[in-house]
């Protein structure tokens, strides 16, 4: 049963035993539909904000054209500057939510911008994971300052990019002394800072991080199956229910647009194997790490800890199983037999149908049911598939300021489009139910 | 409130400071400027924006080199450049310089370079990317350059141009 069925019955209950009126009980539930289903940021929120970046970067390209005539220090105090108006703007606006929190993001990227403008100034080059690992160093202290949890998964998300990137890899392992002491000083700030706010969600990401810095050494794929083995177990132990009721889902999803991600780091001259011998083992331990991701996930679905509905468990699970085909399968193609570009590029893209599919079910199931939380979801899915495939298709557009303010453009009007017909959608159901 | 102000008045003293590190590892650096031999490649950086992968040529430990034979297999070294040819480039003919001893510490004397031994191989510190313009010509340019540099009171060096040679 959903949430908005529940509290129908709950509220109808108290109407019965003259608790409340009708009609109250009739404004308490727009009031809930309207409040925590459609004004939240869904869909429409995600492409104003992929609109506005590419947007941004339009800009930012055709102002860089002439920027090596700006002096030097011109920029920096310009930076500063900057940086000190958007901390004052942070502190003024500290009791209007919205402005905050998104001034609160900016602060957390503008650490990252100096460390690029001093890179590009003074030519600094050398090991490249480190003006990362210095960015989230200095952006650490932000997590204390603003309570929301956006800036928090934002550091997640700065410590993954360096661990995806930078663990060794096909090349020289990079993690050389300096940069092993800065990892382990982020990771204990990172780890520090999730037991201040309690938030277990990237709990794992900082345990693999740690765990990564111990073996670096080793760098071998059994090792990496048990570590991701050992991050998941980490990531369903159930103290917090709430926190972890959906995570399996959100695994799953992590997983699949993960895929897209690790194909197209090795797609050199296919999409799936890349160009080398070597790189075709670092491909097949992703894939393996990643089924073990699906299995751990599905265990968990299967002993029920989505219990929202039986049917969204069984869509849940048949995705999982169609998203483990292609991984398994070519691998198993690629060991018997040779692997052409056509069966490559099939199998590289498989899981684009099983997030089509998941997302359709998500939007369907959630109509039937009236459990908007699923039909915003599904079009999250269907909508962030649009644009890896924009990014396919387009993406050799993609190299002047003007390309990016038109796709910026386009994102703006799909969002617009989009939010429409989920509203709609979702008032549709309401009524049908109704 | 107050714990943004003083993350905000920490930030800005850092990013200052290290700014004046930097103008003034430069300002401090040694007069005489060296071409080192590069071959780029163009890719970009999300934070930093355009810039030539420089790739050079010495890297690989020079044979011959009594110094540089016995270095540890990963540690901090400093390695003397020398005149060994000259090259033609756009600018005319160039003095290029070469590896011409090792030492296993930071030498603080005149004409040495801080690297990093890496396996077989020597690596230059600092000098590994070039940043350009967007609309720089050089962006795309892939054939052998010459690298300008000069070594700074830390002793790494400091990037000044990369010129084409003819």
């Amino acid at each position: 049963m959903s949430y908005y069925s529940k509290l129908r019955n709950t509220v109808q209950a108290a109407v019965n035993d003259g608790i409340i009126t009708q009609e109250q009980a009739q404004r308490i539930l727009d009031k809930e539909h309207k409040d925590s289903l459609l004004s939240r940021l869904g869909i429409s929120g995600m492409f104003s904000v992929i609109a506005g970046i590419f947007i941004a970067i339009g800009i930012i390209t055709l102002i860089s054209v002439n920027w090596s005539y700006i002096p030097d220090y011109v920029k920096i105090i310009g930076y500063i500057m900057f940086l000190m108006l958007t901390f004052e703007a942070y502190i003024r606006t500290e009791n209007k939510k919205h402005y905050n929190t998104g001034l609160g993001v900016l602060l957390f990227f503008l650490p990252g911008a100096g460390i690029g403008l001093y890179g590009q100034i003074f030519q600094l080059s050398g090991e490249p994971a480190a003006p990362l690992i210095l960015w989230g160093i200095l952006s650490a202290p932000m997590m204390f300052i603003n309570k929301s949890f956006i800036l928090h998964r934002l550091l997640s998300v700065l410590i993954l990019a360096v661990l995806f990137f930078f663990d060794g890899g096909v090349n020289d392992n990079p993690l050389n002394a300096l940069d092993s002491i800065s990892l382990l000083l982020l990771s204990s700030i990172g780890l520090g800072i999730n037991f201040y706010r309690k938030d277990y969600w990237s709990f794992p990401i900082l345990m693999w991080l740690l765990f990564l810095l111990i073996f670096a050494a080793a760098h071998q794929a059994p090792i990496y199956v048990i570590l991701s083995a050992i991050v998941l177990w980490f990531t369903f132990i159930p103290t917090y229910k709430n926190i972890l009721a959906s995570f399996p889902f959100k695994v799953f999803l992590v997983c699949l647009f993960c895929l897209d991600g690790y194909n197209r780091s090795f797609s050199s001259e296919n999409w799936l194997f890349g160009h080398s011998g070597v790189d075709n083992i670092w491909t097949v331990k992703h894939q393996i790490t990643l089924i073990i991701n699906f299995i751990v996930a599905a265990l968990v679905i299967y002993k029920g800890k989505i219990s929202e509905n039986e049917i969204l468990n069984r869509y849940f699970k048949a995705a999982i199983a169609l998203a483990m085909f292609p991984a398994l399968f070519s691998n198993i193609v690629y060991m018997i037999f040779h692997v052409t570009a056509i069966s490559t590029f099939v199998f590289a893209n498989f899981y684009k149908f099983d997030i089509l599919f998941v997302g359709t079910l998500l939007i369907i199931n959630g109509y039937k049911l009236n459990f908007p939380k699923q039909i915003n979801w599904g079009f999250i899915t269907i909508m962030l598939l649009a644009v890896i495939c924009f990014g396919t298709l387009f993406g050799s557009l993609l190299q002047s300021g003007l390309g990016f303010i038109t796709a910026g453009i386009i994102f703006a009007a799909i969002a617009h489009i989009t939010n429409k017909m989920r509203k709609q959608l979702i008032e549709a159901s309401k009524n049908e139910i109704n | 409130m107050k714990s943004t102000r003083i993350y905000g008045i920490f930030l800005m003293l850092f990013f200052s400071a290290y700014a004046s590190y930097l103008f003034m590892n430069a300002a401090m650096a040694e007069d005489e400027i060296y071409y080192i031999l590069t071959k780029p490649v163009d890719p970009r950086d999300y934070l930093s924006g355009t810039y030539i992968a420089l790739n050079y040529e010495i890297e690989s430990l020079p044979s011959g080199i009594n110094s540089c034979a016995n270095l540890p297999v990963d540690a901090l070294i400093s390695v003397k450049l020398g005149k060994a040819k000259t090259a033609q480039s756009e600018l005319g003919d160039l003095d290029i310089y070469e590896i011409t001893e090792c030492a296993n510490s930071i030498k603080k004397e005149a004409g040495w370079v801080s690297a990093h031994k890496y396996g077989k191989t020597i690596k230059y510190r600092n000098i590994n990317r070039f940043y350009l313009n967007e609309n720089d010509t050089r962006k795309n340019n892939t054939s052998p350059c010459a690298v300008k540099i000069k070594i700074g009171k830390d002793k790494n060096p400091i990037i000044l141009d990369v010129i084409k040679l003819q």
